[in-house]
């Protein structure tokens, strides 16, 4: 480095090194190189600020094939302009973009050929995280206070849900999580994507823009799911701002969001009818309500049936009961029962008039011929309906239609009656049971248009 | 049949009232308190029930699509099959 003149150059030197003192007052101004001059000022520079910390936003990022990061940081009126080496850059875990609020720390130096000074930044951290996390909150306390995001307020998701509106970037990974649910669980569901930004200038408008719109669709979808895949708290902001939230809550439709991942709370999810932790977990949710439904319906089939069988069988074991009570099983021997229960009341009424006075036993006569009549009659009318019901109950006795010529033929071996040719194929033994008698037979082919019978 | 239960079997107006009235039917249906016929006329808006849901969930197709935008950046209703 050269030991140039120092009196000539107004420059402020923090620690002024161990030159020479100024030499007496020179007969002509020192002329510089540019060169040497251009080391100068990057030596002072970088012992004046060889650690220090610039907020600003990025803007003309430029990332070339070499893997080193090109942009300027500005405010509202300075520029500076930054460059972050590959080595650090992989470090970062910031993604840069342009426009974001960042941190960049490092020293600076100048870059001689440009006769630019610059900042060599070893570390790019995202900026105003606490200012973002103050108006987060502030904006919460607002929104909360105005009642938006009252529990009350929350709807329930459709029971079955046909049309799913998915508001999300159509390029991003919500929606690729999303169709790999749905390819995964088949489901027959209908999708329909409203294609938005997720995040930087405007996201916010177009999200909201787009709840709107899918509430306006003639066939509006039974349910929405708003969200984006995880992201630093920058890149999720968007669904922080108020026109999402707003439009969240107007949304007729109930909204599911899915913002980022578990550990990412927004205020849209403090708005939606649900909150799903990630963009998959909302698919599930909605295959699974499908699913369910499903299953209930089979439940409800079998618990229409269940009771029905019962109550079938309840019923036919009860008819089976009555059937077989005495006077329904044999009718004729209750008929001789109650004759004989009238002929000895008479007797027992005739012995007992005999020992009376004559006008006594004449009014007793009377009675008892009273008496007989009516039980006469009733004894009547129970046989006819007697007869009425043996006639029904012969009609049914299978000797009956056999005695009229029809006869039934079982199979030999399991007795079980033939209905159809298929019960018995060519072949197989039969007995062939008539009013007076059983046949065994064989049976051969089956008759083409009527039934086929045995030889 | 004989007795007819308070709600008229008409046909529902939509999936949620069916389940409902299906769940309805089946909690009768199991109470034992039903006649019979009752029961059998109760099965029968059941089936029709059962038939009326499983339509309606075999109804929707899949289909996966998206919302077409405009050039100036509205959407439309019109839609594109999604890749």
């Amino acid at each position: 480095m050269t030991a140039p003149d120092q009196a000539t150059f107004v420059f402020p030197d923090p620690t002024p090194p161990a030159a020479p003192p100024p030499p007496p007052a020179p007969a002509a101004p020192r002329v510089w190189h540019v060169s040497d001059l251009t080391r100068r000022i990057k030596a002072l520079l970088e012992k004046s600020a060889p650690d220090i910390t610039v907020e600003g936003e990025i803007s003309n990022l430029r990332l070339p094939a070499s893997g080193h990061a090109y942009f300027v940081l500005k405010d509202a009126s300075a520029q500076l302009r930054t460059v972050v080496y590959r080595s650090a850059l992989a470090a970062s875990r910031t993604p840069l973009r342009d426009g974001a609020l960042v941190r960049a720390r490092g020293r600076l130096t100048v870059y001689e050929a440009r006769g630019e000074y610059q900042l060599l930044a070893t570390r790019v951290d995202p900026a105003g995280q606490g200012e973002l996390a103050a108006r987060f909150e502030e904006l919460k306390r607002r929104l909360a206070a105005e009642g938006l995001f009252d529990p009350a307020r929350k709807r329930p998701l459709p029971l079955l849900p046909r049309t799913v509106g998915i508001v999300t970037s159509p390029t991003g990974a919500a929606i690729q999580d999303i169709l790999n649910v749905i390819n995964r669980r088949h489901p027959d569901l209908h999708l329909l994507l409203a294609p938005v930004r997720v995040q930087g200038e405007g996201a916010s408008l177009e999200i909201a823009a787009a709840i709107d719109f899918l509430n306006t669709l003639p066939a509006p979808p039974d349910v929405l799911i708003v969200g984006r895949g995880g992201g630093s708290l920058e890149d999720l902001w968007a669904f922080n701002e108020e026109p999402v939230v707003r439009a969240i809550v107007r949304s007729r439709i109930p909204v599911i969001s899915a913002v980022g991942h578990e550990i990412d709370t927004t205020l849209s999810d403090y708005a939606a009818d649900l909150r799903a932790p990630t963009p998959s977990a909302a698919a599930e949710l909605v295959v699974a309500a499908k699913d369910e439904l499903l299953r209930r319906l089979d439940a409800l089939r079998a618990r229409l049936s269940q009771p029905l069988q019962a109550a079938i069988l309840r019923a036919r074991n009860r008819l089976d009961r009555a059937a077989s009570a005495p006077h329904l099983r044999d009718p004729l021997q209750q008929l001789a029962l109650r004759q004989q229960r009238i002929d000895h009341l008479a007797l027992r009424l005739q012995t007992a008039l005999s020992g009376l006075p004559a006008l006594a036993r004449q009014r007793a006569a009377s009675a008892l011929a009273r008496q007989e009549r009516a039980l006469l009659a009733a004894r009547d009318a129970s046989r006819r309906a007697l007869d009425a019901t043996a006639a029904k109950l012969r009609l049914l006795d299978p000797a009956n239609v056999l005695s009229r010529g029809y006869a039934l033929a079982r199979r030999a071996t399991d007795s079980r009656l033939l209905r159809t040719p298929a019960d018995a194929p060519p072949g197989t033994p039969i007995l062939v049971q008539l009013a007076a008698g059983t046949l065994r037979a064989t049976a051969a082919d089956p008759e083409p248009a009527t039934k086929g019978t045995a030889p | 049949m004989t007795t007819q239960n308070a709600p008229a079997p008409e046909a529902p107006q939509n999936f949620e009232t069916a389940l409902q009235r299906l769940e309805q039917i089946a909690a009768q249906m199991e109470s034992g308190r039903l006649e019979l016929d009752a029961m059998l006329a109760a099965f029968e808006e059941g089936q029709r029930l059962v038939r009326y849901c499983t339509a309606k969930l075999d109804e929707v197709e899949r289909k996966i699509e998206a919302l077409v935008k405009t050039p100036s950046g509205d959407f439309t209703p019109q839609t594109t099959p999604y890749p």
